[in-house]
């Protein structure tokens, strides 16, 4: 039944994370220059580099036969070998990984993943809340303007999808930070951070309102950004199932034209809106980079751009592996619901 | 007074650059209980025409004249709800290729049940669930087999669905547009027949729409012929078969191989229908008629009738009811050729060899031209299926 | 059986020559074609026009001067002219937005050919890895590997061609894979063509079309790429790109600043750029499925209702 096809989808993410874990060594390894001094944090002393560098594995082989020199070059040297086949960078790495060791940050000095784990569910709130938004907006205004086509409302919403579609986020989210959260505007919203700093709170439910105050700009940024792309598919596949004989049938049997719609073709429709969100996703994720840099909200993309800065590439290599993560993760929960909409795959 | 009764049906295309017409006035009528066949080419506007009584027209589509009468009253003139509310209930309708009829993410018993809850006041979710059953083992399907979806049926077996759900609702009138193509040939003869007996058993009318005329002689009692958005013929099957009078319907009953007679390949119709966006002149078969005459070209022919049901609208039939042989006809050079009179203008030049008509596209069709002009006359030619 | 889809062996300007016409004919693309156009002026002729960007600290500049006669849009934090800024942002962006997708085209091009049309093992690995990058977060790959690379535009454009191949290949190869099963790459094999030679001699001509409406598409996914780099700090270094005036104005406050003329045009002008971009591609895409001008219409039609009427409006041979 359908749990052969979802074992096959988890069988597919494992395969796709590792194959992601794999890339991430690699990529890495592709910094110029000594590998020490680009993963290891500056002014330690040699002693702390060796003891770090050891502990890291970065004095072991690359992989097995391949050694990389202090300047960073690559070179294939048999005479680490047999030592080298199990004793290299690559299995020490997914050891690390297996037991979620991702590296110490050079900005902050303690594991990589401390510092992710603070930054994650910021992000998760604001892109699950605007993706939300979107996906339930696009998806209305899609079935709205595929059934009455042609239409000023169609026209309207195709075109402004269209602009929606070809705006940079982080523009956007200027654009809205600016006449709703600055004096030249009308200050509405606050502009900076997730929570008024050094707020005290006299309820959770206070505090709840004070984050959606700063949640709205950035999520309304980020939903506006996908409804754009969300119309689109929607308008496009519900044009394809409007055009199936089963419509005719339904029209045939005698249903109101909002029923012929709801009933057989919006069902339809959604197959396909559900795999291009799932893999619209990544967009978002990385849409959400910039949005964050502009509100100051502490998520992953706001820890990206500061990694950048500081050239803390630990952090940036287990930020990319998380994000990487998390879309897969977006895909599977996508396949599953994509089993329940449809019964071919299920049965 | 007849159930159905179709008046100079008119429907236009709206398409890139101009408008398309793709039926052009066409009049039958269905008495209750009966079974017709509406018969032709594909593109001759079988389909449209049951699209245009079923209102179903796509949006570039509209009924440019006419009217359709069912059991009195003009359906052309109804409002949307009112009409809604006869649709399924008075008459239903089967597609062709129940795959895409049927929709894949909802259990076919729903589907069944879908018109009786929509149409049934009082009924309730059960009860339609439980007609649903019934109605899956009148077509001899398992009751079982409601939950499923259309993916798990055979296409024989979607057919089957379809017709359970085209009778959810007791109609008069099924419209029945090629149930049966992309069946295979077994399959094929068992819908035909649970068609014929659950339309005897329930007194329904039925309008088979078909290119194949083999499946109307089995089921049909009439038949309409259609070319080109026009009624060519119309009569009884039975008169049909043996008196085609229209050389189109000639053509057409010689393109069914005779499995019983003598073996011989079937006549074939030289040329394609022709483009509905620029229509002959005239009778609209006459580039491919092999009795075309000057008038054939200049004028079209009215409809004139022979026997109670027998109509037909040909110049090359005479006041008796007799198709005339080319021979006796001033045929038009493009005709002689396909009659196989040659071009000299000489009746007794009976030879196959002159050049092929242009537009006839490959046929090696000439006909000799024999004494009758039904499926007996003349040798074997190749049919050119277009 | 119609064998009508086949291109006829049109000279390839008079192939071109007729899609150009169909395009201007097409009004939604000729929107883009004309706000692109204006684009391309501005980046070739501009700086000629404008001079070339100060030095900081010239003497006779002031930074942060609001937008005036001389200055059109007011000067950035470092004294320079706004208007020249963008003006070479025109320059930069649309360089960078059709390198990268040239490398992207070539990639995705070559992958997609090859997969379609040696099939088999080959197209099952290529695919494998292809859906793989379709799956990765692109833009955050791409970020991190500017990061990782350096912040030069060689780098930028490598990173956009890099990330953003895999739908190129996706929709070329089941291109590639219809023609395949066309008669004629069969004959040029009966002939002893070998795979590289029917892959670049038939598969690639025909394959061209789909790949110039794609091209369009990509440089505006290259160049908004191009812009949010930009905007994080790992986009050309060099040079001015609209990415860049806007991570610039960000940083010195612009928003809080009132200084709307620093960060609205570099803004409007990857929105209208990007925007024509996609027009003119969905315009090609209309004419090479020209069943979408026609099926965009009907509504509910059975595909029996809708072959009826098409067999008659299809010119015989």
């Amino acid at each position: 039944m359908g749990s052969a096809y979802l074992l096959r989808r988890l069988g597919g993410a494992a395969l796709t994370i590792f194959a992601i874990a794999v890339l991430n060594f690699f990529l890495f390894r592709l910094l110029p220059g000594d590998p020490v001094n680009t993963l290891l944090p500056r002014n330690v002393s040699q002693a702390q580099k060796d003891a770090l560098r050891h502990r890291l594995g970065l004095d072991q082989p690359v992989l097995p036969g391949i050694i990389r020199t202090n300047q960073g070059a690559f070179k294939v040297d048999f005479s680490t070998l047999p030592d080298s086949v199990v004793g290299n960078q690559f299995v020490t790495y997914l050891q690390n990984l297996a037991s979620l060791d991702l590296g110490l940050s050079f900005a902050e000095r303690r594991p990589v993943i401390d510092v992710i784990g603070e930054h994650f569910w910021p992000t998760i709130l604001l892109v699950g809340v605007s993706e939300a938004v979107s996906i339930v907006v696009g998806v209305l205004i899609g079935i709205r303007a595929a059934w009455k086509r042609g239409g000023p409302f169609d026209v309207t919403s195709v075109n402004s999808s269209l602009v929606l579609y070809a705006v940079p986020l982080f523009w956007l989210g200027m654009l809205l930070l600016f006449f709703f959260a600055t004096p030249n505007g009308i200050p509405l919203f606050p502009s900076q951070q997730m929570s008024t700093p050094g707020a005290i709170f006299n309820s959770p439910v206070d505090q709840a309102i004070d984050i959606g105050r700063h949640l709205f700009l950035p999520a309304l940024t980020l939903a506006l950004g996908g409804i754009g792309g969300e119309v689109l598919i929607m308008r496009s596949s519900m044009l394809e199932a409007l055009r199936e004989d089963y419509v005719l049938t339904a029209r045939a049997k005698g249903l109101k034209e909002a029923d012929v719609v709801r009933r057989h073709a919006v069902p339809n429709a959604m197959l396909p809106t559900v795999t291009v969100v799932a893999l619209t996703l990544g967009y978002v994720l990385g849409g959400a980079i910039g949005v964050e840099e502009v509100f100051a909200w502490p998520g992953m993309g706001r820890l990206t751009v500061d990694a950048i800065h500081n050239q803390d590439f630990p952090v940036l290599q287990g930020l990319f592996l998380i994000i990487a993560l998390c879309v897969v993760v977006a895909n599977l929960i996508a396949d599953f619901v994509y089993s329940q909409l449809d019964p071919r795959v299920r049965t | 007074m007849a159930l159905l009764e179709v008046k100079d049906l008119t429907v236009e295309f709206r398409v890139p650059g101009g408008s398309v017409r793709a039926v052009d006035g066409i009049s039958f009528h269905v008495e209750a209980g009966e079974a017709v066949g509406l018969v032709g080419e594909s593109g001759c506007g079988k389909t449209t025409t049951a699209l245009a009584i079923t209102r179903l027209l796509p949006e570039n589509g509209r009924l440019a004249g006419g009217s359709v009468i069912f059991d009195g009253e003009d359906l052309t003139s109804l409002k949307r709800g009112p009409f809604r509310r006869r649709r399924w209930t008075e008459m239903s309708i089967i597609f062709q290729g129940a795959m895409n009829a049927l929709n894949p993410v909802k259990r076919v018993g729903d589907q069944v049940a879908e018109p009786i809850l929509l149409h049934e006041a009082g009924v309730t979710r059960r009860q339609a669930w439980k007609r649903a059953g019934e109605l899956f083992e009148m077509v001899g399907i398992s009751r079982d087999r409601r939950k499923e979806y259309p993916h798990q049926f055979s296409g024989g077996m979607r057919q089957r669905v379809m017709i359970a759900m085209a009778l959810a609702n007791r109609p008069r009138l099924v419209i029945g547009d090629e149930p049966t193509t992309a069946l295979d040939v077994m399959v094929q003869a068992q819908i035909l027949e649970l068609l014929e007996r659950l339309r005897r058993e329930l007194g329904l009318a039925l309008i088979l729409i078909t290119h194949d005329l083999s499946v109307v002689a089995e089921t049909c009692d009439r038949a309409i012929v259609m070319y080109a958005g026009q009624v060519a013929e119309t009569g009884s099957v039975q008169a049909l078969h043996d008196r085609p009078l229209h050389p189109y319907s000639a053509r057409l009953m010689g393109s069914v191989p005779n499995m019983q007679g003598e073996r011989k390949l079937p006549l074939g119709i030289p040329g394609q229908p022709p483009s509905l966006s620029s229509p002959p002149s005239g009778c609209r078969f006459h580039p491919r008629c092999d009795h075309a005459m000057e008038v054939c070209v200049a004028e079209y022919p009215a409809e004139r009738s022979f026997g109670a049901l027998h109509r037909v609208a040909c110049h090359a039939v005479d006041d008796s009811g007799r198709l005339r042989d080319p021979r006796e006809l001033p045929l038009i050079p493009s005709a002689r050729i396909l009659a196989g009179l040659g071009t000299t203008g000489d009746g007794a030049s009976r030879t196959a060899q002159g050049p092929v008509a242009a537009g006839s596209a490959g046929a090696s069709g000439a006909v000799p031209g024999g004494g009758s002009s039904g499926p007996g006359g003349g040798g074997a030619v190749p049919g050119a299926k277009p | 059986m119609t064998v009508g889809r086949i291109p006829q062996p049109l000279s390839r300007f008079h192939r071109g020559y007729a899609s150009l016409r169909l395009l201007v004919s097409n009004r939604q693309a000729l929107v883009g074609i004309v706000i692109l156009a204006a684009f391309v002026l501005i980046a070739v002729v501009g700086p000629f026009v404008v001079g070339p960007i100060e030095k900081p600290g010239t003497p006779g500049t002031t930074p942060l001067l609001n937008p005036s006669a001389t200055h059109l849009f007011g000067t950035d934090q470092a004294g320079r002219d706004l208007v020249k800024l963008n003006v070479v942002g025109a320059q930069v962006s649309l360089i960078v937005g059709v390198v990268a997708s040239v490398l992207t085209m070539l990639i995705g091009t070559a992958v997609g050919i090859v997969a379609g049309f040696l099939g088999g093992r080959w197209d099952n690995w290529l695919m494998r890895i292809t859906d793989f990058f379709y799956v990765l977060p692109t833009l955050v790959l791409a970020v991190v590997l500017a990061a990782i690379l350096g912040p030069n535009l060689l780098n930028v454009i490598v990173v956009i061609g890099m990330t953003s191949w895999p739908a190129t290949a996706r929709i070329i190869r089941s291109q590639t894979l219809s023609i395949r099963e066309r008669m004629f790459v069969d004959r040029a094999r009966a002939y002893g063509a070998s795979n590289r030679r029917i892959m670049t001699r038939q598969i690639l001509p025909n394959v061209f079309g789909l790949v110039m409406a794609n091209t369009t598409l990509t440089i505006a996914t290259s160049i908004f790429y191009e812009t949010t780099l930009s905007f994080l700090g790992v986009g050309p270094h060099e040079t001015y790109s609209w990415g860049r005036i806007l991570e610039e104005s960000f940083n010195a406050g612009a928003l809080t600043l009132g200084k709307w003329a620093w960060f609205v045009p570099p803004g409007l002008s990857v929105v209208l750029v990007v925007l024509a971009f996609t027009l003119i591609g969905a315009g090609f895409d209309e004419i090479l499925d020209p069943r979408l001008r026609l099926r965009g219409g009907p509504h509910g039609v059975t595909e029996l209702a809708m072959a009826e009427l098409e067999a008659t409006l299809e010119p015989r041979a």
